[in-house]
């Protein structure tokens, strides 16, 4: 064993039963059901990052099957794992033996990111789920469950996971605070929920961050915290674009690029994020960024080079605020 | 030759490959398996960590070097005998096998005389491998322990590059070893190699030196970048960029560094980057397709379309310069690569997938390694145990 004064507070508060799971009480309720009756149908699990559908799962399969969890359960990711080939055989080799349980007649399958795969290896999925069907049950989770084909969600029972409200993040923020004999102020744990936009691991990584640099977190430790790992500065790149400073802003976006490990994907949703949300352009103005960001989001998926496609979005910026200015 | 002179003696001297060298320890202690692929791009130290390892720890060596050599039979019948035999001077003993796919060629049956090898042999066995995915290796695959060995980081090649120059006594300006280092794209081998061409009987090296090595042809691409920015004849264009041999893919980022320099207006701007732009998007249809033919219009759009898309000529006198971006598409590369990879490595552990976790995770696990390092060090420890 290692010495456990650290871990990963995401791991080390994780709910171990259904009802520590928090903010999803509808689903736990009938989560319950399922283990009570021990049987249950295959399911889907839909919901943003961090609103606790693996949390929900792990708990389900605890509350199921108790010491022997884990000799009953597989846990896949579709997007990790390389393509349904794997996917399929790691299956095939669990469920060819039966359940770890004498009161349980079956196992558990937990395929993450399920709506990564192409509707091909959904096809081939679907199969698999039916050839397994006496003694595996499946549960799916994905961001959008229009992206699963019509066949598997007919199959399954749906459960929406809405991202987390503000009150539920904040005070278990506090009271993993109170635990971890740090204190963290009101106007800092709303200002975390914020920034995590109720995404519950991204919160609680925030706050084991800010405990690395001091034990009483307030709204200034919260913030160094986010200027060193979000890439806040994005949207003064499109104010220098906007001022037709072109070159400055090309430099300054691949700077940021390579500072935070951005993909050309992952800046063009942060600016378009953080140009809605500034206070600095008039609503006007946002909806033509807004729609070259849509635009080039598309195109980088059809592009070989995201720097060069990032560029080519400045100079459409810069070119819409020649325009603005001269209309002024 | 600088690459023999300054080959690293130690495990602690060879560079960015820490991690595979500790899986590599791992395995021949361990031994849960008698074989491990080592496998990643050439020259980045596969084999001489093998070799170095072997030193280091005392073991005998017994080393097949590449080949297509058709007497493999013999070469069977020499490893079956060393795989069974004691070392000669009663070391332990590692057998290493250079470039696997050099010894395969057109051979499956040598694959399962070398299975029977791996299964009775006495001694851990080590292949080098550029393609161990390849499904010739599918049964072998399972014989084995995989190892992967990371590009390396251009400031790793780049802190080696200086590592030399300095022993080697040489004054170099520190831009071009960075230049050199971004050009290697991760094999440190080529990149020493560049540095012997350059460093011939000189003790000193200047920008100029490099300009040189790449002058001729990168003369040619300014004239190219000048007529596409500065005249309106399109066949000039497209001539001057067809004679300097240079992929479309690589031109536009030429024009993306200098373009801003002469398309002053904002209209000519946004319409020359329309162009690169599409320009990208058929190199990325041909890269999906593989069908070259659509290379025409790549070229054509980064050369006629990027001249045509402007309204009028600037009249200043511009000095054009290299493109930087190339560095830059390294340089992120090999960041995301680095968050990927702890991301995979830890998302058993915490339940999510690496992508989710190089958003959610990876940054702020970054800040308590940089800002609090105790902290770090026992978070690391936690997630690396089992």
């Amino acid at each position: 064993m290692t010495d456990v004064s650290f871990e990963v507070w995401t791991e080390k508060y994780r709910p171990n039963n259904l009802s520590e799971v928090r903010g999803q009480d509808d689903i736990i309720n009938r989560l319950k059901a399922f283990v009570s009756s021990k049987s249950m149908p295959h399911m889907i699990f839909a919901g943003m990052q961090g609103t606790g559908k693996t949390t929900s799962f792990l708990a389900l399969a605890r509350d199921l099957y108790g010491d022997t969890w884990k000799d009953n359960v597989l846990e896949l990711n579709a997007s990790d794992d390389r393509g349904i080939n794997i996917v399929r055989t790691s299956i095939k080799d669990f469920a060819r033996t039966k359940a770890v349980s004498d009161k349980v007649p079956f196992k558990l399958i937990f395929l993450d990111e399920a709506d990564a795969l192409t509707k091909d290896a959904q096809h081939a999925l679907r199969r698999t789920m039916e050839d397994y069907a006496s003694n595996v049950r499946f549960c799916l989770s994905c961001n959008y469950s229009s992206k699963i084909i019509p066949p598997i969600q007919s199959r399954c029972a749906m459960f929406r996971f809405r991202p987390l409200m503000r009150e539920v993040i904040v005070n278990l923020l506090k009271e993993i605070a109170t635990r971890e004999n740090i204190v963290i102020h009101d106007d800092a744990a709303n200002f975390v929920y914020d920034v995590s936009e109720g995404d519950c691991r991204k919160a609680e990584n925030m706050l084991q961050a800010c405990s690395a640099i001091a034990t009483e977190v307030t709204v200034e430790v919260v913030r160094e915290v986010v200027a060193f790992a979000e890439p806040t500065e994005l949207y003064e790149i499109i104010k220098l674009s906007l001022a037709g400073d072109f070159n400055s802003a090309k430099n300054k976006m691949s700077d940021i690029l390579i500072k935070y490990g951005l993909s050309g994907m992952d800046a063009i949703r942060q600016i378009q994020k953080q140009v809605w949300n500034s206070p600095d352009f008039d609503d006007k103005l946002k909806v033509q960024l807004i729609k070259f960001c849509g635009e080039y989001e598309y195109r980088l998926t059809e592009g070989a080079n995201e720097f060069v496609q990032l560029n080519a979005f400045l100079a459409e910026v810069v070119l819409l605020g020649s325009n603005v200015s001269t209309e002024n | 030759m600088l690459i023999k002179k300054y080959v690293p003696k130690k495990l602690s001297e060879i560079i960015g490959q820490y991690g595979g060298i500790v899986k590599l320890s791992r395995f021949v202690k361990g031994r849960k398996k008698n074989a491990v692929i080592i496998y990643g791009h050439t020259g980045i130290g596969k084999t001489l960590a093998a070799r170095v390892f072997a030193s280091e720890h005392e073991f005998e060596l017994f080393e097949i070097p590449p080949s297509s050599s058709r007497v493999k039979k013999e070469i069977i019948s020499n490893l079956s005998v060393a795989t069974q035999q004691p070392s000669l001077f009663g070391n332990k003993k590692i057998i290493l096998i250079d470039e696997m796919e050099s010894f395969f060629i057109g051979d499956r049956k040598g694959v399962r005389d070398l299975i029977e090898i791996i299964k009775k042999s006495k001694y851990p066995i080590i292949f080098t491998s550029n393609d161990p995915w390849n499904s010739k290796f599918r049964t072998l695959r399972k014989y084995c322990e995989m190892i992967e060995f990371d590009n390396i980081e251009w400031k790793h090649i780049e802190k080696y590059l200086k590592k030399i120059c300095e022993s080697e006594l040489v004054d170099v300006e520190p831009a071009v070893l960075k230049k050199l280092a971004a050009r290697a794209q991760g094999d440190v081998r080529s990149a020493v190699m560049d540095l012997d061409v350059l460093l011939k009987d000189k003790d000193k090296i200047t920008n100029e030196d490099l300009f040189d090595l790449f002058r001729e042809r990168e003369e040619n691409i300014f004239y190219a970048v000048k007529m596409v920015l500065k005249s309106f004849d399109s066949k000039v264009a497209l001539n001057s960029f067809k004679s300097v041999k240079i992929d479309a893919s690589e031109f536009l980022m030429w024009l993306d560094q200098n373009m801003y320099r002469e398309y002053m207006d904002t209209f000519s701007l946004k319409y020359g980057y329309d162009n690169i732009v599409l320009s990208d998007k058929f190199n990325r249809r041909i890269s999906a397709t593989q069908n070259w033919e659509l290379a025409y219009y790549s070229g054509f759009f980064t050369s006629v379309g990027v001249q045509q898309a402007k309204t009028q000529v600037t009249q200043n006198i511009s000095r054009y310069t290299r493109p930087e971006m190339l560095m830059k598409i390294f340089a992120l590369a090999s960041k995301r690569k680095k968050a990927r990879g702890i991301s995979q490595q830890v998302s058993g552990k915490l339940h999510a997938s690496s992508s989710a976790l190089m958003r959610d995770f990876y940054p702020y696990f970054n800040f308590i390694l940089e800002k609090n390092p105790e902290m770090g060090k026992g978070l690391t420890a936690y997630l690396e145990s089992e």
